[in-house]
């Protein structure tokens, strides 16, 4: 045996050998190898709204608009734009600006190119952003008017994520595959496709006729590597130049590694548990209060993001917050952790000595983690929950048909910096019904009115809209809010690149550190 | 006549294997609307489109029957997650695979064999109990922890093997796979080495290796041509068998490896309910399984005179 492996070994080191002195390709410094932790499926948003596919449409594809460092509309594709009315908005098309294959583009691709949301046939993934758009036409050969069904504040925010452009032939051939590795996609951002393969990754080089700032880097490539380990060992060795793949829970064993820098900027997400008002004991507004009390947050933030994060007190997401207030948050009810404040509640309540509760959550991912957690806290007085496992898909079928919901973990991730994103799904009774994302099925009449008034007010009234619903949700409780994660990106430190909650030039922005 | 009953027991097989699998994933919770939805908020409007795009609302004997029509003329389908076609993703995808179940089978019988048969000649040596903790050792350690220990030593610490990838070029994915193909051999290469060990031990005894020393040939011939060549079927068995299992599942040793392979796709797969996927998936591995075992006869017949002979008078 040991000669037979001495004899194995010495074959495959001749092997590297020859490889080495020319077999790879040199990575030179205007080239940059990103790894992904899950492979993007689609390049075009209506089929791969998820982040790896998201990331690489947002390089290669323009929206009309796009938002600005604090999270504003800003323009993009549109050089500017006209309300004539509160439900219309026409706007201007920046001139002289081709696809990469040197077709101009038209008023009508970019028309087309929000239409086709609205098509079921497309059965497009961000159709949620646009119901409330009612016609999408180009008016002359520069603009595009939309006029939406009643007026919607968040239709701009919105479409800065997802009013990607494409050529009209190419999406209208190609309603169900368009962006998929046969078909693959076509826009006018600063990178082109030369090659997509679910297995082999994604390469794009920079498109030389882009009509903003071009790229420092000729090309990127994406690879997936799914083990998180293996990412790790593959940054730390160099032959992967950046990712945005790492948990910050494990952030400890990546700002440590020598050559690397990690950068953390706050995500649009929120962490919470969500409580079914509808039935059992969770009815009773006390118990939900009580347990508001009796959850340490802190202690929950600090175990699920590893420093990387911070407690949420509200229901919306902290740089949604900062969009909205700025500085100068409103005053809102609070449960501060405070286990006699909690008794206290729990006293006033129709289980005054507790209960049993059965709560389900997904067996993989964070859910477990977080669930015993809360668990150990509520057991302190008095609410014993029984956790449930279960198959993460099975969990999810189960959740999505709003199946004997209890205590529900939600990690949600938005996009846009608009509140209008968040609420409807959390307190409005058609999200309450099945496939919806209210899982606590709080919602009255009287709720869809403030929603539907939300979305037509604009400046402080809208803000004092906002605060009265988030007040009503952490007086009524049906949500608890638990913490904020932040986003990372480790990256070589022979690379520079900006990365800001609202940035969807991240890949753009990559640069040879020291330019 | 026994060719064409055994190919009738393939296409029964088979037939079995595609139901069950097309009755087990239909009848698990949850549905392709998730993976075609993003996990994001939708409208009832495409909810409806997805359900009869993808005809969820039919009973299942319509829409396995209808999968079953477009398999039989060669048409597999699309992946629901990717909208790739299905032949498409495997094509993409086999040679990785081949190539990792083929350099680890190498591995496996280049190390195992020798190794068994050393041990069994020096039978209670040194060597051979070296030999034997060293494969009781391989035998223990999960692939996917050998994996990571081969990647800190080799990839990161030694810098001599890539850390992840397939590798382009034949040379460059030779380099890339030889790691993973260790990971993956070295259980194997345990279990044959105990095997052929075994084999051979129950060889040692027989009259005819004695009777071949006693004519005084020397003891490399002796175990060469007389005792490896009879102590090869039960190897054989074990080497397609594993042959067979590499090809299908080698997923643990796929992930760590960041390689692109069948079995990461399956689990993919079956996670996202893409039963387009799994069913060319299953059915590939099932009629791996099946000419592997048809190859593993055919070598019995190459290999052992006595099997031929037998066969011959029946």
């Amino acid at each position: 045996m040991a000669y037979a492996k001495t004899a194995t070994v010495a074959v495959v080191l001749a092997l590297t050998t020859a490889c080495s002195s020319g077999g790879t390709t040199p990575q030179t410094d205007d080239s940059l190898l990103w790894a992904v932790n899950n492979p993007p499926n689609s390049l075009d948003i209506a089929h791969g709204f998820n982040n790896a596919s998201t990331l690489i449409q947002t390089a290669v594809l323009d929206t009309m608009v796009t938002l600005d460092a604090r999270g504003v509309p800003a323009p993009r594709l549109a050089t500017q734009w006209t309300q004539p009315d509160p439900a219309t908005y026409l706007f201007t098309l920046r001139k002289g600006v081709r696809f990469a294959d040197g077709t101009p583009l038209t008023a009508d691709d970019a028309a087309f190119s929000l239409r086709r949301h609205l098509d079921p046939k497309v059965a497009s993934q961000a159709a949620s952003y646009f119901t409330t758009v009612k016609q999408v036409e180009a008016v002359g050969d520069d603009q595009v008017k939309v006029t939406l069904k009643r007026p919607n504040s968040a239709f701009l925010a919105m479409s800065a994520i997802a009013w990607q452009v494409t050529p009209r032939k190419l999406a209208e051939a190609h309603p169900q595959d368009l962006g998929s590795p046969e078909v693959g996609t076509m826009g006018t951002g600063p990178f082109k496709v030369t090659k997509f393969s679910l297995t082999s990754g994604v390469v794009l080089e920079r498109n030389e006729s882009y009509w903003g700032r071009k790229p420092a880097l000729r090309r990127v490539e994406f690879k997936t590597i799914t083990d998180p380990e293996t990412l790790r060992l593959a940054v730390r060795s160099g032959e992967v130049d950046a990712t945005d793949g790492l948990y910050v829970r494990d952030a400890r064993k990546w700002t440590g590694l020598p050559g690397v820098k990690t950068i953390f900027y706050p995500g649009n997400n929120i962490g919470y548990l969500s409580l079914a008002v509808k039935t059992g004991p969770l009815k009773d507004l006390h118990v939900r209060r009580a347990i508001a009390y009796a959850i340490n947050r802190k202690a929950v933030a600090d175990l699920m993001t590893a420093g990387h994060g911070t407690p949420a007190a509200t229901m919306l997401p902290s740089p949604q917050l900062a969009a909205l207030y700025g500085d100068g948050l409103p005053a809102l009810p609070a449960y501060p952790y405070d286990v006699q404040a909690a008794k206290a509640e729990l006293a006033k309540s129709a289980h005054p000595q507790g209960f049993e509760l059965e709560v389900p959550y997904a067996s993989t991912g964070d859910g477990g983690t977080v669930m015993q957690a809360v668990a150990s806290d509520l057991a302190k007085i008095g609410i014993k929950l029984i956790l449930q496992p279960s198959p993460v898909d099975q969990y999810r079928a189960r959740v999505m048909q709003h199946d004997r919901l209890s205590i529900q973990y939600v990690n949600l991730a938005y996009g846009t910096p608009d509140p209008l994103e968040v609420l409807p799904d959390m307190v409005s009774r058609a999200a309450a019904e099945p496939e919806g994302f209210n899982f606590s099925g709080y919602g009255t009449a009287a709720t869809d009115k403030q929603l539907d008034t939300l979305a037509s007010t604009t400046g402080q009234e809208r803000k004092e809209q906002v605060t009265a619903l988030l007040t009503e949700i952490a007086e009524q409780v049906p949500y608890i809010p638990l913490f904020y994660t932040d986003q990372a990106v480790a990256l070589n430190e022979k690379f520079t690149g900006t990365f800001t909650t609202w940035s969807t030039d991240g890949i753009a922005s990559l640069r040879p550190a020291g330019r | 006549m026994a060719v064409i009953k055994r190919l009738c027991a393939a296409v029964l097989l088979l037939g079995v294997l595609s139901v069950l699998t097309y009755g087990l994933l239909a009848v698990a919770p949850g549905g392709p609307e998730q993976v075609l939805l993003g996990g994001r908020p939708s409208t009832p409007e495409t909810r409806a489109a997805i359900r009869e795009q993808y005809h969820l609302d039919d009973p299942f004997p319509v829409r396995y029957a209808r999968w079953l029509g477009d398999a039989l003329q060669g048409d597999f389908g699309t992946s629901i997650s990717s909208r790739e076609p299905v032949t498409t993703m495997i094509a993409d995808r086999l040679p990785v695979t081949a190539g990792l179940a083929g350099y680890a089978l190498v591995l496996t019988v280049v190390v195992g064999v020798p190794a068994g048969l050393i041990a069994a000649m020096r039978r209670g040596g040194r060597l051979d109990q070296g030999i034997t903790l060293a494969s009781l050792v391989a035998l223990s350690i999960p692939s996917f922890a050998l994996s990571i220990l081969l990647l800190y030593g080799f990839a990161v610490a030694l810098d001599w093997f890539p850390v992840f990838g397939a590798g382009d070029t034949p040379m460059d994915r030779l380099v890339h796979l030889t790691l993973p193909a260790i990971a993956l051999a070295a259980a194997q290469a345990a279990i044959v080495v105990r095997q052929m060990r075994a084999a051979a031990l129950d060889l040692a005894a027989q009259d005819f290796l004695t009777f071949a020393k006693a004519r005084g040939l020397p003891r490399r011939r002796v175990w060469v041509s007389y005792a490896l060549r009879n102590a090869a079927l039960p190897v054989l068995t074990v080497g397609g068998l594993l042959l067979a299992a590499n090809l299908t599942g080698s997923v643990f040793v796929e992930q760590a490896f960041g390689l692109h392979g069948l079995g990461a796709l399956l689990i993919g797969a079956v996670g996202q309910k893409d039963i387009p996927v799994v069913q060319a998936l299953v059915l590939l591995g099932g009629a791996i399984v099946i000419i592997v075992n048809l190859l593993i006869d055919l070598a019995y017949v190459a290999v052992d005179p006595r099997v031929r002979h037998k066969a011959a008078a029946a």
